[in-house]
């Protein structure tokens, strides 16, 4: 027995993972490695690196058991009974019980945690450990795919002192998780260096990998070309032309779950009008805004074309000047030497654009010139993230936004056009895009949901309170040295430990 | 060629580029057309075009527009509030000078760049917001400058003669010190204040997109827009950049050239 | 008192004091600039403080579920006060030598370390960079004595490139010809490359060197060097040297010590601003890329932090080059 583990062992190690070094550059580099208070995309991909949750995706992003090694869910769907797996351990050398779960979901929902994964763990009303390897959940609202909510990461108990963590806990200095990677150190030019855990229970390709912050853009990508980087999350667009010709860099298309839209602010006039917002839709051509940035999918409402929530009998807004001129003259607007007018006043609109958002400026500048060549006088503002939280979410003072939302693979478009939403501050309220809203949330069939929404799909894009602009075409870049790459569109690294370097 | 031809010259298209920018018949906001994205230099572009289209040589000559006129504010300012304060403290001494110079202590411990930064955020991104704050920020210098001037001078025995003969107090600080003595300090700082203001407009437009906002064109956010675009026209940003380096070359060979004939005066 | 020395023959006549007067004058002097220092560094922490608060949004808006938080937030991290009482705790806090934890750029770490180290990286670029445009400065100078404008006009057309612009070229620009002669064949990949990726003494050379040159600096500091130079050739003390026949280099270069002490204690407060910009460039992990994201980041505790080390060091070189003059200048210790 103890021979075939010892010969099992020495076959890991014999794996072709040579001291092998994935360097790959961040814009910024995670402010703290704990996936109770992730809150940047960088921070998600190393937490995706060092934790493991219940359960994760597999290669065609359905959900499959990580952490779990199977689950039961009851007959009425408002308890699950968990079955852990009993051959994981921490990186610290202790096993992996079912109280880390229990304490996990405890500390997310922890008031004095102030957790930014507090509304993650909201379904879950308890959670109790039957034994040393089983948990049982309770729901506060019957659940027909709970698995696909239990992708959080894992955190063990043992190494902290309450379910009442706080930032400043020193946690984030040395984080034990349970996965594929451990945290080595951080090192004084802000690059963390992580290294292969080795009780990992599948054998992992690179034995090291090192996050670099490269916060100029400019540099990124030359970095790759001259391989002091193997990896690049997302290329900017404007540098795919000179990637794709080199024969040292391999591209790898992929497409997260957002979206890029302009949203008009319903809580003022005058585009509380549906007639000036639908008007003003027309007017834009999004094919041409979309040109000077990249490839993607036009949309024609609020889910990704290969969502199954996506209504394909509904079409994007034709850009049609006609159109516009009848909507905007139901609206009461008169065109007055070429501009259009209410009551003696043109029509002036302010655009806030996030700054942060690579390519807004483009699509910002492309629009503006679109909407004043048709009669209209437009300001654009580029916010920087603070101010936009501060203007936007806060005070509502803009008239139209360019911006983009991402999802994760529920796309729960609830926050953004339910009348309650936190996210909704287009100020967009239908009472029946409501109903259907909670219908959606609260159905237990798939099909269900699927039909509620297809049908907000077309509603929202009926009431047009924003124009649904594209879904872009992402890249990442690797180098060739880095062998069967699998992208998970959002984490990253989930298939990583099948990459080999050579 | 002496520095003060090569100064007057560049400062002289500096102001000439200005004018021309005011009477331009080049709308910012129309001229987008991704279809002509980085072309090459031609008879239509004499500078080619960015990646969106749009004329490059127009865009140059607007960019002045946004550096002239808030250059010269950051510059009154600066030359204002500095002289003010800093010969209020040359000239009473004590406890007035000792608060002046505390401020102008306390303005320089902060670095210059985020003293404007933190004044774009709060006030928003407006030229005019900037060459306050920037003018502000350099009024230390020039209010040092003065005070020590005019601290040397206040004592010195022709301001005796002149009050022995019964010349105003006031007339003897703001001509006979101010102007006679120490205006080409002045106009040699506030010349530095000006070219900083340049550099200040192009180096926020790049790190942080502070500055000139899109669409409005200034050689920073020209910069900013066009650099490290690969099979970009590369005079797209290439020309915003001599154009900057020209502006800042000119005001210090100007104003080093003030600052010899001063010294000249001054017997230095 | 900085700026020029009084110019001989200008002066109050000296008066000769006792030695017990001279030396309680001397010790009021040093309190007096102590005090003043310590007026400055307090100054500037405040003005900071009150404009990072003015600024629209803050530290919680930039999490996602910040307005869900804001309460449990604004509690812990001391937001929910009104400006004036988080001044004085601020205030309070640095008394007793605790400049808090960062709030949203490293959450949870000790300010003071943070501080301690970016600063020190950034010492590493401050002070070299001080001397070498000092010593490029009087180099020029003494060039120039001898007619050489030339050179000086090549030196100030290549000076007066923006830092960021000069940074920027220069990294791809020895990118771009490194790599041609990596891809030839024709030298092994160096250990620095590429820039400005890799911590490298390549890397911090190419900064200081920016630093000390570009952005007006060189020829600013040349330019007060001049004058200081002018001055002192026209002295008649250096008159006197020059008729006795021995050189008057040392007795220039001796009394320009005060008046350089002067200038590299104004060049510090204009460096500083030049740092963010260079480090940013450059990827350098020091003081300034922090003060930079901790304001755009709105974590008050770092930047205030760090504000009141940039202060410390400003108003610092200015006590320290005030002492010198006192020490090195006799005139000014008996006039008080």
């Amino acid at each position: 027995m103890t021979r075939s583990w010892m010969l099992l062992t020495l076959a890991l190690f014999a794996l072709p993972a040579t001291a092998a070094n994935l360097r790959y550059a961040e814009d910024q580099a995670p402010a703290i490695v704990n996936p109770l208070f992730g809150s940047t995309m960088a921070e998600a991909r190393v937490n995706e690196l060092l934790f493991d949750g219940l359960y994760t995706d597999n290669q065609d992003l359905a959900t499959t058991p990580a952490l779990a090694a199977s689950g039961e869910l009851s007959p009425d769907k408002t308890e699950m009974t968990i079955t852990l797996r009993d051959d994981v351990t921490w990186q610290d050398g202790k096993p992996f019980v079912a109280n880390d779960v229990v304490f996990t979901i405890q500390a997310m929902q922890d008031k004095t945690t102030l957790s930014t994964e507090a509304g993650r763990a909201a379904f879950i009303k308890t959670a109790t450990a039957l034994d040393e390897h089983t948990v049982k959940l309770k729901f506060a609202r019957p659940e027909s795919r709970p698995e696909d909510k239990l992708l959080f990461k894992i955190l063990p108990a043992h190494a902290f002192a309450g379910t009442s963590v706080k930032r400043t806990d020193g946690f984030r200095n040395k984080p034990v998780g349970t996965g594929p990677w451990e945290l080595v150190k951080y090192n004084e030019d802000n690059s963390v260096s992580f290294t292969t855990n080795g009780s990992y229970r599948t054998p992992v390709g690179l034995s090291e990998m090192t996050m670099r912050e490269v916060s100029d853009k400019n540099y990124q990508a030359k970095l790759l070309l001259y391989e002091s980087l193997e990896a690049l999350v997302r290329v900017l667009p404007r540098d795919l032309a000179m990637l794709q010709n080199n024969r040292k860099v391999e591209l790898y298309p992929y497409q997260t779950n957002s979206w890029w839209y302009v949203g008009f602010n319903a809580t003022h006039a005058p585009y509380d009008d549906v007639n000036v917002r639908k008007a003003m839709s027309a007017l834009v051509d999004v094919p041409s805004l979309l040109a000077p940035v990249g490839t993607g999918d036009l949309l024609s409402g609020p889910f990704v074309k290969s969502s199954p929530y996506y209504n394909h009998d509904v079409n994007p807004v034709a850009n049609d000047e006609n159109a516009a001129e009848t909507l905007f003259a139901a609206a009461g607007y008169t065109k007055v030497g070429g501009a259009w007018s209410k009551g003696g006043k043109p029509l002036t609109v302010r655009i806030a654009a996030h700054q942060s958002l690579e390519s807004a400026q483009e699509v910002a500048i492309n629009l503006q010139s679109q909407l004043q060549s048709a009669g209209l006088t437009v300001n654009v503002e580029f916010l920087d993230d603070a101010a936009w939280k501060g203007r936007v979410w806060r005070e509502h003072d803009f008239d139209l936004i360019l911006s983009q939302w991402t999802f994760d693979r529920n796309e729960d478009v609830r926050e953004q056009f339910h009348s309650q939403g936190a996210r909704n501050f287009t100020g967009y309220k239908n009472p029946e895009v409501d109903a259907l809203l909670d219908k959606a949330r609260d159905a237990a069939d798939p099909f269900v949901r699927k039909t509620a929404l297809r049908e907000v799909h077309k509603r929202v894009h009926d009431d047009a309170p924003m124009v649904f602009l594209w879904t872009l075409d992402s890249y990442a870049a690797m180098s060739v040295k880095v062998k069967n790459v699998v992208i998970h569109p959002f984490y990253f690294f989930t298939f990583a430990t099948g990459w080999q370097m050579k | 060629m002496s520095a003060r031809t090569v100064g007057l010259g560049l400062v002289g298209a500096l102001i000439l580029a200005w004018v021309l920018a005011l009477v331009a018949p080049y709308d910012i906001v129309a001229d987008v057309n991704p279809a002509r994205a980085s072309l090459g230099p031609s008879g239509a572009h004499w500078l080619g075009t960015d990646h969106l289209g749009r004329d490059v040589a127009w865009r140059l000559l607007l960019g002045s527009r946004a550096f002239v006129a808030p250059g010269l504010l950051t510059a009154a300012i600066a030359g204002l509030v500095g002289g003010a304060a800093g010969a209020l403290a040359g000239w009473f001494g004590g406890p007035v000078a000792a608060l002046v110079r505390y401020t102008f202590t306390v303005g320089a411990s902060v670095p210059r760049f985020v003293l404007v930064l933190l004044a774009g955020a709060i006030f928003g991104a407006d030229p005019a917001v900037l060459a306050v704050a920037t003018g502000l920020a350099c009024a230390p210098a020039v209010g040092e400058a003065v005070t020590c001037r005019l601290e040397e001078l206040r004592r010195a025995e022709f301001v005796l003669a002149l009050r022995a003969h019964g010349v105003p107090e006031g007339r003897i600080l703001g001509y006979h010190l101010l102007w006679v003595n120490a205006r080409g300090l002045v106009a040699r700082q506030v010349l530095q204040a000006f070219g900083f203001f340049l550099v200040v407009e192009t180096t926020l437009s790049y790190l942080g997109g502070f500055g000139v906002q899109e669409p409005t064109p200034s050689w920073g956010n020209m910069l900013a827009f066009e650099f490290g675009i690969p099979d970009g026209n590369l005079l797209a940003w290439m020309a915003p950049a001599a154009a900057i380096w020209a502006g800042i070359l000119g005001t210090a060979l100007l104003g080093q050239d003030l600052g010899l004939r001063e010294g000249a005066r001054h017997g230095r | 008192m900085t700026g020029p020395a009084p110019a001989p023959g200008l002066d109050e006549p000296e008066v000769v004091l006792p030695v017990s007067r001279r030396g309680a004058r001397l010790l009021g002097a040093v309190a007096m600039r102590v005090a003043a220092f310590v007026a400055t560094v307090l100054g500037a922490v405040l003005l900071v403080e009150v404009l990072l608060t003015l600024a629209p949004g803050d530290a919680i808006d930039l999490l996602p579920n910040g307005d869900e938080l804001r309460v449990g937030l604004a509690a812990e991290w001391g937001l929910d006060k009104p400006l004036p009482e988080r001044l004085v705790a601020t205030l309070g806090r640095m008394a007793r030598g605790d400049l808090g934890t960062s709030l949203t750029w490293r959450p949870g770490a000790s300010v003071a370390e943070l501080v301690a180290d970016t600063g020190a990286r950034s010492l590493l670029l401050l002070a070299p960079a001080l001397l070498l445009g000092v010593a490029l400065a009087v180099a020029l100078g003494a060039w120039s004595a001898r007619g050489g404008t030339r050179l000086l006009r090549l030196v100030q057309a290549v000076s007066v490139v923006p830092a960021f612009l000069a940074a920027y070229v220069l990294v791809m620009g020895i990118n771009a010809a490194t790599w041609a002669l990596i891809e030839r064949g024709a030298i092994a990949r160096p250990d620095w490359f590429a820039l400005p990726d890799t911590p490298s003494a390549v890397r911090t050379a190419l900064a200081i060197g920016v630093l000390a040159v570009a952005s007006g600096g060189l020829t600013e500091m040349h330019a007060a060097c001049d004058a200081e130079l002018r001055r002192l050739r026209a002295a008649p003390f250096v008159d006197a040297a020059r008729a006795r026949g021995a050189p008057t280099w040392p007795v220039i270069l001796h009394n320009l010590v005060p008046p350089l002490a002067d200038i590299a204690a104004s060049r510090a407060a204009w460096l500083l601003g030049s740092l963010v910009v260079v480090e940013k460039l450059l990827l350098y992990s020091g003081a300034g890329a922090a003060l930079w994201q901790a304001c755009r980041l709105r974590d008050y505790p770092v930047a205030i932090g760090i504000t009141l080390v940039a202060a410390i060091v400003v108003a610092g070189t200015r006590l320290v080059a005030d002492l010198v003059r006192l020490a090195v200048d006799p005139r000014l210790r008996s006039a008080g």
